[in-house]
């Protein structure tokens, strides 16, 4: 009864959804969240390499997106979640049918903290099979080290003893591509177990004060 | 249902997370569970009661006095609202009241809508209460945030969850408090007894409080009336240029960030608006007279004092200033006691029903 997802109110202003929308967006269009807002996010697909990994990215990184992601993640607002991938599900479930979904764990006392694991949630509407590869063991937020403390974090990533056919496709899924650590250091981890491994990160932040790219 | 901080109860706003529901109206300050019990601050305990006596620089006139006394009596029992002239002393009458609570070792918040008058009043109870320790707590100042007294942005007070037996709050009528329910629901819920509402300007639903009123300002001159020019865009500027020059000192209101920088540009002075960055520099060096005029959107309309100046508002008719804030603004003028008088000027292009209000609102004040 106090669900407000199947609502024709918007996510995040809570005006109604098909207000400013015309005739055809009437029945065409369905999305969580009204036109004025979904227009905020910028969609930019775009895929990099690094270090022989393909990391593909949905969207600019900008002010309005960092505000909902810290809405979702930091504030613990779960219903969000659905609305980052929900334009592109489409096109994911066809790109990545057949790959098992393994997320860049998030540390324990957080998510206890949440409630659910962020990262899981947000690509749950791709109905992919999940699998736990790794587990974090760090003690402090990443969010407030420095650049040099960043570099440090495959130090806390762990593998542990789940094991998966080495056929399977392996999709790493992140919220956030900053310098790439994190994301590397699990594929350096798991890159000789399985035939193919691929990034889906759903926007780039082009760090300020950038090093060497390179950096693993 | 209802939400435990905000006291939202419209079932739009809740929603059943892993945790069970959580209200997402006042997510901003974190998510609140429904079933949560948050926890309020813990108060020190002391061996003694507070030491809380206070000096001020000047006697308070017989008027201040007797509103002051009646409202120490009267917040005992009821909320009560205050409807005070701008420039009248506002926080010096509320000091008593201070001192009563503080002496019975109950607690005392002081919660403003804005940073810029956090920090003013922070200064002025800080030389008042100087046995005190004076927590001032807002965007920049957030490491300590316990203290004998409290002074705070309305933002800032979701950190205090029923912990305040007397709670004041100034200037209920201004931006972000204003119509804004999660705020309001904040604040009701930071404070266990009773509430000070401080304004000159109070709405209808402030209005229906026990109310003390105090028009008179503490130098016993009438508050200045504002003249209002309705000319076109063009001799409007004119108009203003020719003023300028007749006066010194002066604080030129605009309504938009965009005027506020283009105005600066010609004019050759620095503006202030809430994107500037070095804002206490800004006013600082204005105070110490580097500049002769200052340009300012409404960021500078409350709780700001400035001796000997005057002020005009460029646009007056446009619908950022409403009927209080053209009040507040013009209560700028005239509040130093060694220079009660000042010029205040309404530039209009259209004619304006809220310029006219606005006058009569302070005539009224006057008789």
């Amino acid at each position: 009864m106090y669900q407000t997802d199947r609502n024709d109110e918007c996510l995040i202003c809570f005006r109604k959804k098909y207000q400013s929308a015309d005739l055809l967006e009437f029945f065409l269009l369905d999305d969580l969240i009204c036109q004025d807002c979904r227009a905020k996010f910028i969609r930019h697909k775009n895929t990099i390499y690094q270090n022989g990994l393909a990391i593909e990215f949905l969207y600019d990184y900008n002010e309005f997106f960092s505000q909902q992601l810290i809405q979702y993640k930091e504030l613990y607002d779960e219903a969000l979640a659905p609305i980052f991938i929900h334009t592109h599900i489409r096109y994911l479930r066809r790109k990545y049918r057949d790959h098992i979904l393994v997320s860049v764990p998030s540390r324990q006392e957080k998510r206890e903290q949440r409630g659910f694991d962020h990262v899981n949630k947000m690509f749950k509407e791709l109905h992919l099979t999940r699998a736990e590869l790794f587990i974090n063991t760090a003690q402090q937020d990443q969010k407030k080290s420095s650049y040099q403390k960043r570099l440090e974090v495959h130090n806390f990533i762990r593998r542990n003893d789940v094991v998966l056919p080495s056929k399977s496709k392996i999709l790493l899924i992140d919220d956030l591509f900053t310098t790439g650590t994190s994301i590397q250091s699990c594929y350096q981890l798991i890159k000789n177990e399985y035939e193919s491994i691929k990034a889906l990160a759903i926007a780039h932040q082009p760090l300020k004060k950038r090093g060497n790219d390179n950096e693993g | 249902m209802q939400c435990p901080r905000c006291l939202n109860e419209d079932p739009r706003y809740f929603y059943l997370g892993s945790k069970g529901y959580y209200c997402r109206k006042c997510i901003g300050f974190k998510r609140v569970l429904l079933n949560e019990s948050l926890d309020s601050p813990v108060q020190e305990m002391r061996e003694e009661l507070l030491d809380a006596d206070y000096q001020l620089s000047f006697e308070l006139t017989p008027k201040q006095k007797e509103i002051s006394d009646k409202l120490a009596i009267m917040i005992e029992k009821n909320s009560v609202l205050v409807y005070a002239a701008c420039g009248s002393g506002k926080t010096e009458i509320v000091m008593q009241s201070i001192r009563k609570y503080l002496k019975q070792g109950l607690t005392v918040g002081y919660a403003t809508p804005r940073r810029q008058v956090v920090i003013e009043i922070g200064k002025r109870m800080t030389e008042a209460f100087s046995k005190l320790k004076v927590a001032i707590v807002c965007e920049g100042f957030t490491e300590d945030v316990m203290g004998d007294l409290i002074i705070c942005t309305t933002h800032q007070l979701y950190r205090y969850h029923q912990y305040f037996d007397l709670l004041i709050l100034d200037e209920p009528d201004a931006f972000p408090y204003y119509g804004n329910d999660v705020l309001k629901g904040i604040v009701k819920t930071s404070c266990r007894k009773n509430i000070i509402y401080l304004t000159a300007t109070p709405d209808h639903e402030l209005s229906q409080l026990y109310t003390l009123k105090l028009f008179k300002r503490p130098h016993g001159k009438d508050l200045p009336v504002p003249i209002v020019k309705c000319l076109p865009k063009s001799v409007a500027y004119i108009k203003l240029l020719l003023w300028l020059n007749d006066h010194k000192r002066a604080l030129i209101f605009v309504p938009t960030i965009k005027m506020a920088k283009r105005l600066s540009y010609f004019l050759k002075v620095p503006n202030i608006h809430s994107q500037t960055l070095d804002k206490d520099d800004i006013i600082a060096n204005f105070r110490n007279r580097h500049f002769p005029y200052l340009i300012c959107t409404t960021i500078l309309e409350r709780g700001v004092t400035f001796s000997e100046i005057d002020v005009c508002i460029v646009n007056a008719d446009h619908h950022v200033f409403s009927v209080a804030s053209l009040i507040q603004i013009m209560g700028r003028i005239g509040r130093d006691i060694n220079y009660p008088y000042g010029d205040g000027l309404m530039l209009c292009f259209r004619k304006s029903k809220k310029a006219q209000e606005c006058i009569k609102q302070i005539e009224m004040m006057n008789a």
